[in-house]
């Protein structure tokens, strides 16, 4: 069957090659006609094969055909046969004869004039991507396009650090800073071993941190330990565990660690509240490719507050930090839920699709309740709550250069106990209510932010539930005056992405359970009326890793307009 | 410094001449995208150049110290609507160019759909990027129906990922190394390395193109 196959492709060449002779010209064949025509001679038995350079020199003959991979291929010399070049650039020096056809398929011909070629020249731009069998060359199909959208979804990354096995000894910051730990390193093991069947990591880290005063104790050091065992490489199951004595952020869902580090490295403000975290737990996580996880904990873990130190700032380096509030303090279990869901995608255009984290946690254990401003030693309590959290997000793009973005966050007490400190909530700042200051509710009356968080030292989250809406309609300006790809050679730190103008809109608000008091208070099967929330609108120029923001606030008069940096996107 | 205004128009039409002429000293990184004929549109999807894309010191100079060059591309067919266009079909490929400093030569892989695909191994950079620049059809099609569509092909290059620390701790490894025997100057390694690093870290060597087609129809039944 090939053998007829090649027998017919052979004499069409041959019929090809004599009609051709005469007139040696140039022909936009087919594209398939081309790539038979080019294969059918690479494969064909006498064919001289190169993959790479080939240069045939004016004092050379070489008898037969010749086929080239890759290239360029530089002819000054005589080939008896015909030549064919494949992903390959063919370069004729005046006086080079090429005895039958010139067949290049995704690769260019210079220096035509000058040259001789007996047969057809055919022509075909585009890259041949192929396969080889041996010594013999096979064409790829195109992939059919596929409807399904679990099908499509694109690659992110070429090369991905989770592809292959590799070990190492790191030592590497954690990517954040803040008023209690200042810069935090973490020095240990890695050891990530892919295998045919899934893959298993360790990361042994001691933590150092690095805030003054620095000492031998608990204070300075720390550890974060964590190994995961990984069944099955798109679709599968891992069970691992972590054990950790680590400080860790309350509302880690505002902003992310880097722009909370800036913020407090730069600016000396630290957008964010800190607790002590001293325990283990164990974890079953089923993840669909990399977009798509569902990881099921339980832990055993010690909770305790956590001072403010005195790190470094550029700015106000004089001023005090912000005091990092005092948090509820025992031993907690902790049995948790938490559903990924990312298929976003940011490669050479902006966000489209859907993010979700949604998490549910129940939390038993004795804890001490932080007391606030009451002079009273704290008598541990026994706690048992539920907590829910949902951030869903859809990223919608109305051309290749306008997007329309809306958020949904909203969370809290679900059921039992009131809810530690650590997992209270709160709105206002530049993530969530720009309008608004971060933790500065005094203009806001009731105070629907922070539910009179304000008023103690700290200034905490202390709502038990809360609702945020964003929205944002952003769009390239379209024209080229932030920067001029045609030239790298300038600087351009941090603008990196196109420019893009951003209209936004945010509406939201917290309160707390209980039986209904004010308009702080509502009991817990109902939802504060809409035209209770605080909102604000605002317009900014975002360069993707660098922003700059004019927001204000539409329910509160007396606030000002603030002017916002941002090291991220909105959301 | 005062100027009268005749004198400063002409000052300005000098400084843009001389900005002009030297701007055409080198080739510039160029993408196109090219529609298929009238009759193929249902058939085929439209082909992608990249040219002179590694062109420009600093992202040579990165490649040369053991930066990997990527080339992300996409392509995206989206259909006009009266308020909003939607977007129908989206293909995606990458290129990688990177140095091979034991063989002397710029290894060029196309990856498409996670499958790498070798473009070959070359001694010069103009030949690697001549690899580049090879035309790609893309693998979407228009389908049939009274729509009316256009593509959009963007072109992100970028020496390194900000995030894939592993290629910063390679690189890292690798580049210390000589000096460390004494091969190099540690001092010279150690500030060239500083420099491209924070160049690479404050986002100063990604570049960005776009190409979109015109509007074009297609007849005939639903797809």
């Amino acid at each position: 069957m090939t053998r007829t196959w090649l027998l017919a492709a052979s004499i069409l060449g041959a019929l090809t090659t004599v009609a051709g002779v005469a007139s040696g010209q140039q022909h936009d064949v087919r594209t398939g006609s081309v790539v038979t025509a080019a294969i059918s001679t690479y494969n064909g038995e006498r064919t001289m094969r190169v993959t790479g350079v080939l240069e045939v020199t004016a004092d050379r003959t070489v008898d037969g055909d010749v086929a080239i991979l890759n290239g360029p291929v530089t002819v000054a010399g005589k080939i008896t046969g015909s030549l064919v070049a494949i992903n390959a650039d063919v370069r004729l020096a005046p006086g080079a004869s090429i005895g039958r056809d010139l067949i290049v398929v995704g690769g260019t011909v210079t220096g035509r004039e000058g040259a001789t070629v007996g047969g057809e020249i055919l022509h075909q731009a585009e890259l041949l991507r192929y396969h080889l069998e041996g010594q013999r060359l096979v064409a790829d199909e195109e992939p059919a396009y596929d409807e399904a959208w679990w099908k499509r979804r694109p690659h992110r990354r070429p090369v991905r650090s989770d592809d292959r096995s590799w070990r190492d000894l790191t030592f590497t910051s954690a990517h954040t800073y803040n008023r209690v730990e200042g810069l935090p390193i973490l020095v240990g093991p890695r050891i990530h071993q892919v295998t045919d069947w899934g893959r298993f990591t360790l990361d042994a880290f001691g933590v150092v941190r690095t805030a003054g005063p620095m000492q031998w104790d608990r204070g300075t050091l720390g550890h974060d330990v964590s190994s995961e065992l990984q069944l099955g490489r798109r679709l599968g199951v891992g069970i691992g565990a972590r054990a950790f004595d680590i400080v860790d952020g309350v509302e880690n869902w505002q902003m992310d660690d880097a722009e909370i580090g800036l913020g407090a490295f730069v600016l000396h403000r630290d957008f964010r509240d800190y607790y002590r975290r001293h325990g283990g737990l164990g974890f079953l996580k089923l993840h669909a490719g990399r977009d798509v996880d569902l990881t099921v904990s339980r832990g055993d873990e010690r909770w305790e507050s956590a001072r403010e130190r005195d790190p470094l700032s550029v700015v106000r380096r004089n001023e005090p930090w912000r005091m990092n509030p005092g948090m509820d303090e025992g031993t907690v279990q902790l049995t948790s839920a938490l559903l990924r869901v990312d298929t976003r995608r940011r490669e050479g255009s902006p966000w489209g699709g859907w993010f979700l984290d949604a998490e549910w946690e129940r939390g038993t254990g004795t804890l001490a309740r932080d007391p606030g401003l009451l002079a009273v030693i704290p008598v541990p309590e026994d706690v048992r709550y539920t907590r829910g959290f949902v951030d869903a997000r859809r990223y919608n793009r109305l051309a290749p250069d306008a997007s329309l973005n809306l958020r949904f966050v909203t969370g809290g007490w679900l059921s039992g106990d009131r809810l530690p400190t650590q997992r209270r909530l709160s709105v206002g700042g530049p993530a969530t209510l720009p309008g608004y200051d971060f933790r500065r509710a005094w203009r806001v009356s009731p105070d629907v932010l922070t539910c009179n968080g304000t008023v103690l030292p700290g200034a905490p989250a202390l709502c038990d539930r809360v609702m945020l809406l964003q929205a944002e309609f952003r769009s390239d300006f379209g024209i080229g005056w932030v920067r001029d790809d045609a030239h790298d050679d300038w600087w351009r730190p941090g603008l990196n992405e196109r420019a893009s103008w951003v209209l936004f809109a945010d509406a939201g608000r917290g309160w707390n359970v209980g039986a209904p008091h004010g308009a702080t208070t509502y009991s817990k099967g109902s939802l504060p009326d809409f035209s209770t929330f605080r909102s604000d609108v605002g317009i900014g120029i975002d360069f993707g890793s660098v922003g700059i923001y004019l927001a204000k606030a539409t329910t509160t008069a007396r606030e000002p307009v603030n002017v916002l940096f941002r090291a991220q996107h909105r959301f | 410094m005062l100027l009268r205004p005749r004198h400063a128009l002409l000052a300005l039409v000098v400084l843009l001449g001389t900005t002009g002429a030297a701007a055409w000293a080198q080739p510039r990184p160029v993408l196109s995208i090219t529609m298929p004929s009238p009759e193929q549109v249902t058939k085929v999807g439209p082909a992608v150049v990249a040219s002179h894309m590694l062109a420009g010191r600093k992202l040579q100079e990165l490649l040369s110290s053991g930066f990997p060059a990527r080339l992300h591309f996409a392509v995206e067919l989206w259909s006009v609507g009266g308020w909003v266009n939607d977007l129908e079909r989206v293909t995606e490929w990458d290129v990688v160019v990177r140095w091979i400093a034991l063989e002397n030569v710029y290894e060029v892989t196309q990856i498409a759909g996670d499958r790498p695909f070798s473009l070959g191994k070359f001694a010069l950079l103009s030949d690697a990027e001549a690899a580049v620049g090879r035309p790609v059809r893309a693998s979407i099609v228009a389908f049939a129906g009274r729509k009316r569509f256009y593509y959009q092909a963007t072109l992100a290059v970028e020496s390194l990922s900000l995030s894939d620390l592993d290629e910063v701790e390679r690189w890292l490894r690798g580049e210390l190394r000589p000096a460390v025997r004494g091969q190099r100057s540690p001092g010279t390694v150690l500030g060239r390395g500083v420099k491209t690093l924070a160049s690479r870290l404050l986002g100063g060597e990604r570049r960005e193109y776009q190409q979109r087609t015109k509007i074009f129809e297609t007849v005939g039944g639903r797809r």
